[in-house]
């Protein structure tokens, strides 16, 4: 295997079988689709027809949001929130965003660090919370996504059943617009209390996501 | 370093989102 492939193997792994389940619901929500037109009388669509609709477009985007949403949280609540125990924690006495001398940062850089961590300002200010800002600009962009797609397949749906149409400002209070948000978020919430609370008594041998083995299920902030 | 290969894929990665919303909402907006 090539140096570049082995650097980059998680990334390229997940990249792959992410467009393979892509391209899985494109294939399988097509022939739901098409099941319900034929079931309502209506005309069956092609899968450029499919991909290019809003309800495809709907259920790509609200699970995004919610993925977005799960990792945005999970960035920021870990940094004042800890638990004993968890892989998911930094160390208990480090609540908070910790000295410029603990985030090598200013002054206390080092010479490899990164540009923005060096110069010091509002720079490095903002470079301090990058990740939790482009996770929260792709959550609140997938959500708006997730809005305007969901409108547009809500009103295709009420037309279909010769029912009026709604704003996108009254879509933001409707059932299916909140229905689809919710069942997202609870999945993703009850998946990270697992892995916090799992991570403690639980062990992968070799995984970064785990304690070592041997590691007492009370020690916290250190990996595998 | 993190290799040019690792930039390539992070900066991709970046494009495919913002196409991939872009694109949402522009459908969304088409079909209203």
């Amino acid at each position: 295997m090539s140096r570049r492939l082995r650097d980059n193997g998680l990334s390229l792994f997940f990249g792959t079988i992410f467009l393979l389940a892509l391209i899985g619901q494109a294939i399988s929500g097509l022939a739901d689709y098409n099941n319900q037109q034929l079931a309502t009388g209506g005309d069956s669509v092609s899968i450029w027809q499919y991909v290019t609709s809003s309800s495809f477009a709907v259920d790509v985007a609200e699970n995004w949001q919610s993925e977005y949403l799960q990792f945005l949280l999970i960035i920021l609540t870990t940094v004042w929130l800890v638990q004993r125990g968890s892989t998911e924690s930094k160390e208990l006495d480090k609540a908070g965003p910790e000295s410029a001398e603990d985030q090598k940062i200013g002054s206390h850089a080092q010479d490899d660090s990164p540009r923005l961590a060096r110069v010091g300002g509002w720079r490095t200010g903002l470079f301090s919370t990058s990740l939790a800002l482009v996770m929260g600009l792709f959550f609140l962009g997938s959500w708006l996504a997730q809005s305007v797609a969901g409108h547009a397949a809500y009103n295709a749906e009420q037309l279909s059943q010769f029912q009026d149409p709604i704003s996108w400002a009254g879509y933001l209070g409707a059932a299916d617009f909140w229905n689809r948000t919710f069942q997202n978020w609870q999945s993703e919430f009850l998946a990270v209390c697992s892995t916090v609370l799992f991570s403690i008594y639980l062990r992968q041998r070799g995984s970064p996501e785990s304690k070592p083995v041997g590691s007492p299920h009370a020690t916290t902030g250190a990996e595998g | 370093m993190e290799g040019i290969t690792t930039r390539a894929l992070y900066v991709g990665l970046l494009t495919f989102l913002v196409a991939g919303l872009t694109y949402f909402i522009v459908l969304g907006l088409a079909h209203r």
